[in-house]
């Protein structure tokens, strides 16, 4: 019997992980990995929640997340390899052009 | 009866509408040429004419069903569905508008044929065909709708297309006007429909005709509201249907291509007012005091429009008087409860309408794109096709005996003057309109096909039309006599009000009461209104054929300086309507422009002030605009969750 | 009782993989641990009861999305050694990142389990809902992807090559 506060509690740490993978590192594919990580939580929850109260609707959500992830990696990797043929890096601190 | 595949009636054309849209940018990147035109009037007259094949399917259909239960439905999907609001997207086709959606996709087709003709060459070919095309889809809308709502989304629908192609050569800046004028004009009409629509619901609580009309029958409405909401939904026909005091943008719509004048602006959109009356028959007989404003406004317009009619230069300025004059004969129609006479000159008039719109396309066509018959002249044997198909098409109009227009005009005013009441005062002014409509139509055949050229012969050769513009004249040629046949009077042969009975009988014999003329009344009113007919149009073509009589126009001396002017309607309008209108929007322009703005400004200004200080967080960097994002989220979160616990 | 167990044990795995990813010097290796993560994730959802989710973590993450990331850090021939940000940077980033992990850890520790006996939803109520409650956003979902393959491409694309689909340059 797994209580669903600790599943809770498995994907609040992941998500914490996720964060600071995606503030700590500078590759910008590792941010990317970073925000799979925090999908992934996300997921977790949802099912948790799904499963305690046997329904459907939360049980819907981690294929949508999957698909939104799907399309995320696909234009995320295209900019990364734009990203790469302009500058020859993919350290994101060499972008300042946000500024303004 | 349930047949879903009457959507493909509407359908079939929107289709065609965004094909043909598509095809436009493809049309602009190839600089226009032969094969794309092949391309667009194939799917535009292809998607109208499958259209009416569908349309002849359904005719069939309700055809073989019991008369009293001829209704096709089809219910697509849920609309609008808030409260006690539902509608759905559902069509229903009763005898009613099974006539009118073969008129419409009918005619529909043959003007579309036309048009391949006499758009040829034309920059904007496929927008043209996406446009006419999305004009009988939104017609079609109107038609077979089984709701107000959905008959408003066909209103506005054609209102819209009208629009686009009054104003089709848009960089003309005059005819850019007449398409805005068109609007606006219409928005006050829309605006009583509205009106109208939403006092029909409150009392009613549905859109649909069938629950207006037997709450109508019921007595379940108030009459005093009843009559509110009439009086509001006729202003709506009003501006659609071109009658007193909202014609005015119909003689300015003739700016955009001539076919469209003739499927638009005669034989279909401008008749959705009678439509709509027609439609809610037993709410405007059982709506006290509504039907004789109707028929008073219909008769007023339509001898008013007539005198206009005969002071014009250009062809189709004369047609489109014609036509509001025409219109008001089936408001007079309406008026006096003979709501299947006023079908039967729907659709005649469509007929021969269309034919002589088409006719004048095609004289303009002919003369490069001249519209003053004082500048024509002498055309029957240059153009001899078009010269024949016109002269059936004017003699119907004119209504010599024997031609449909003679039986359905015959009809009307028949009936207006065996009404009772003051029929007798509607009768005379509809036949002074008739004499007058026979005049201007003589001097419109003299003008055009008579007497001697009164342009340069040697510049100008004259030329016939293609054959896919003459086809359809000499179509619609056959229909104006043979129209005739759908109600020939003294109930010898009457397919048309037969055919209508079931859904129009009802609203009849409640409008007309006892209301009963003889025989003999009928014949001595029809060898009057015949002959008059005759002697006018004969006198009308005699005295222009000898001399135009350009003179007569002359804004100072001339005997019809005033008609010539519209009996400066436009001018009143102007003063009295759109200065005031346009000093109040200046007034508020300026308050716009002073207080409203200038506060805005002073705001922004300070913000900009403010927003120095904190300018400096603003680094460029993603990461750093990362970092706060999640120290924004952890104090939301926070607050969540200590709040919450 | 076993499931519990493996629940905890796989729980630890993940976050333990998952360190792995954040604290990783290389793209590739923390693409590998990333994966490894996935695994312990899918085992987590079957513990749970979703078999169908746990596949199709298998099957999309670690079989499309993955592997997608590794072409791109192969491609690119990723430098060694990441750089990571400054010191302070770095320091702020983890007080956040623990300060809302702890948070999340205080609600869901607050949180209350509704019912006695978790139930989840079975195979078969899923695929129900799936085709018909979530018609619309299910087919939407394709819209979705077709956009974004279509974006890939445009954005993929080499500038140097002329585009032969590009519509000529002079128009009337």
């Amino acid at each position: 019997m797994i209580p669903t506060a600790h599943v809770h509690i498995l994907a609040a740490l992941l998500f914490g992980l996720g964060i600071l993978g995606f503030l700590r590192q500078r590759n910008a594919i590792m941010l990317l990995m970073s925000v799979e990580l925090m999908l992934n939580s996300a997921n977790l929850s949802f099912l948790a929640a799904a499963r305690e109260q046997g329904n459907v609707d939360g049980a819907m959500m981690p294929l949508f997340v999957l698909v939104v992830a799907a399309a995320e990696a696909a234009v995320g990797l295209a900019l990364i390899i734009i990203l790469f043929r302009k500058r020859v890096s993919l350290d994101v601190d060499l972008l300042r052009s946000l500024r303004d | 009866m349930d047949a879903p595949w009457i959507w493909l009636i509407p359908l079939l054309p929107l289709a065609g509408a965004a094909a043909n849209g598509l095809l436009h940018a493809r049309f602009l990147g190839a600089g226009g040429g032969a094969a794309p035109e092949r391309r667009a009037s194939w799917l535009g007259v292809g998607s109208v004419a499958l259209s009416f094949g569908v349309c002849l399917a359904a005719f069939l259909r309700l055809l073989a069903l019991d008369p009293e239960q001829r209704v096709l439905r089809a219910s697509l999907a849920p609309w609008i569905s808030a409260g006690q609001i539902d509608v759905a997207w559902s069509l229903a086709i009763d005898p009613l508008n099974a006539a009118m959606m073969l008129v419409v996709t009918g005619v529909g087709a043959l003007i579309h044929l036309y048009s391949t003709g006499y758009m040829h060459g034309d920059r904007g070919f496929a927008k043209y065909f996406a446009y006419l095309n999305l004009f009988v889809a939104m017609m079609l809308m109107l038609i077979l709708s089984d709701s107000l709502v959905g008959l408003f989304l066909g209103w506005e629908g054609v209102g819209l297309c009208s629009y686009l192609l009054i104003g089709f050569w848009y960089d003309d800046g005059e005819k850019a006007d007449a398409a805005r004028k068109a609007f606006v004009v219409n928005r006050i009409g829309d605006l009583g429909f509205l009106i109208g629509m939403g006092l029909l619901f409150w009392q009613t609580g549905s859109f649909s005709f069938e629950a207006v009309n037997d709450a109508a029958r019921s007595g379940g409405i108030p009459s005093g509201l009843a009559t509110v909401a009439g009086l509001m939904l006729f202003l709506g026909c009003c501006g659609k249907s071109a009658q007193i005091p909202l014609y005015v943008w119909l003689p300015d719509a003739m700016a955009g291509p001539t076919p469209v004048s003739a499927l638009i602006h005669a034989a279909t959109m401008v008749t959705s007012g009678i439509y709509l009356v027609a439609r809610l028959a037993d709410f405007f007989t059982f709506a006290p005091g509504v039907l004789p404003v109707i028929g008073a406004v219909g008769a007023a317009t339509a001898l008013f429009a007539a005198t206009i009619g005969l002071a014009q230069r250009d062809i189709k300025k004369v047609l489109a008087y014609s036509t509001v004059s025409q219109l008001g004969y089936m408001f007079l129609a309406l008026g006096v409860g003979a709501f299947g006479a006023a079908l039967y000159h729907l659709i005649t008039h469509a007929f021969f309408k269309a034919l002589l719109f088409l006719g004048a396309g095609s004289v303009i066509h002919a003369m490069h794109h001249e519209q003053d018959m004082f500048r024509m002249g002498g055309l029957r044997d240059r153009i001899p096709v078009t010269f024949r198909t016109m002269t059936v098409g004017a003699f119907a109009l004119a209504g010599v005996p024997l031609f449909s227009g003679f039986f359905s005009k015959d009809e009307i005013l028949f009936l207006s003057a065996a009404s009772g009441g003051g029929g007798w005062l509607l009768w005379a002014v509809g036949l002074t309109g008739a004499v007058l409509t026979a005049a201007y139509t003589g001097r419109l055949l003299a003008l055009t096909f008579f007497g001697g050229p009164r342009y340069d012969t040697r510049k100008l050769t004259p030329h016939e039309s293609p054959a896919s513009m003459l086809t359809p004249l000499r179509v619609l040629a056959f229909l104006s006599v043979a129209g005739g046949l759908l109600g020939l009077p003294f109930h010898l042969f009457t397919p048309l009000h037969d055919w209508l009975h079931p859904v129009l009988g009802g609203a009849e014999a409640a409008a007309r009461g006892e209301a009963q003329a003889s025989a003999a009344l009928e014949a001595v009113l029809m060898l009057l209104g015949g002959g008059a007919a005759v002697a006018s149009l004969y006198l009308g073509w005699k005295r222009f054929v000898q001399d135009p009589g350009e003179g007569l126009l002359d804004p100072r001396r001339g005997a019809l300086r005033h008609p010539a002017a519209a009996w400066h309607v436009d001018a009143f309008y102007t003063a009295f309507v759109v200065v005031p209108l346009k000093l109040f929007a200046a007034v508020c322009a300026a308050f716009d422009l002073l207080v409203v703005d200038g506060a805005v400004n002073f705001l922004a200004w300070r913000s900009r002030e403010s927003a120095e200080g904190v300018r400096s967080l603003q680094s460029g960097g993603a990461p750093e605009y990362a970092l706060w994002m999640a120290a924004g989220a952890v104090v939301l979160v926070a607050g969540l969750v200590f709040g919450a616990l | 009782m076993i499931p519990a167990v493996l629940f905890y044990l796989f729980g630890a795995g993940t976050l333990a993989t998952a360190a792995c990813v954040v604290f990783g010097r290389r793209a590739v290796e923390s693409a590998m641990w990333l994966i490894a993560c996935f695994f312990f994730l899918s085992a987590e959802f079957l513990l749970l009861g979703f078999p169908f989710l746990a596949a199709l973590q298998i099957m999309v993450y670690v079989g499309a999305i993955m592997v997608l990331f590794l072409f791109v850090i192969m491609l690119l021939g990723v430098q060694g050694v990441q750089p990571l940000r400054g010191r302070t940077a770095v320091t702020a980033g983890m007080v956040v990142a623990v300060m809302l992990a702890s948070l999340g850890v205080i609600a869901a520790a607050g949180h209350a389990g509704l019912t006695e006996q978790p139930a989840p939803p079975d195979m078969d109520a899923m695929t129900r809902a799936l085709f018909t409650d979530y018609l619309l956003p299910f087919e939407l979902t394709s819209v979705l992807l077709v956009a974004a393959i279509a974006g890939a491409l445009t954005l993929g694309r080499s500038p140097r090559t002329p585009d032969p689909a590009a519509p000529p340059e002079e128009r009337p």
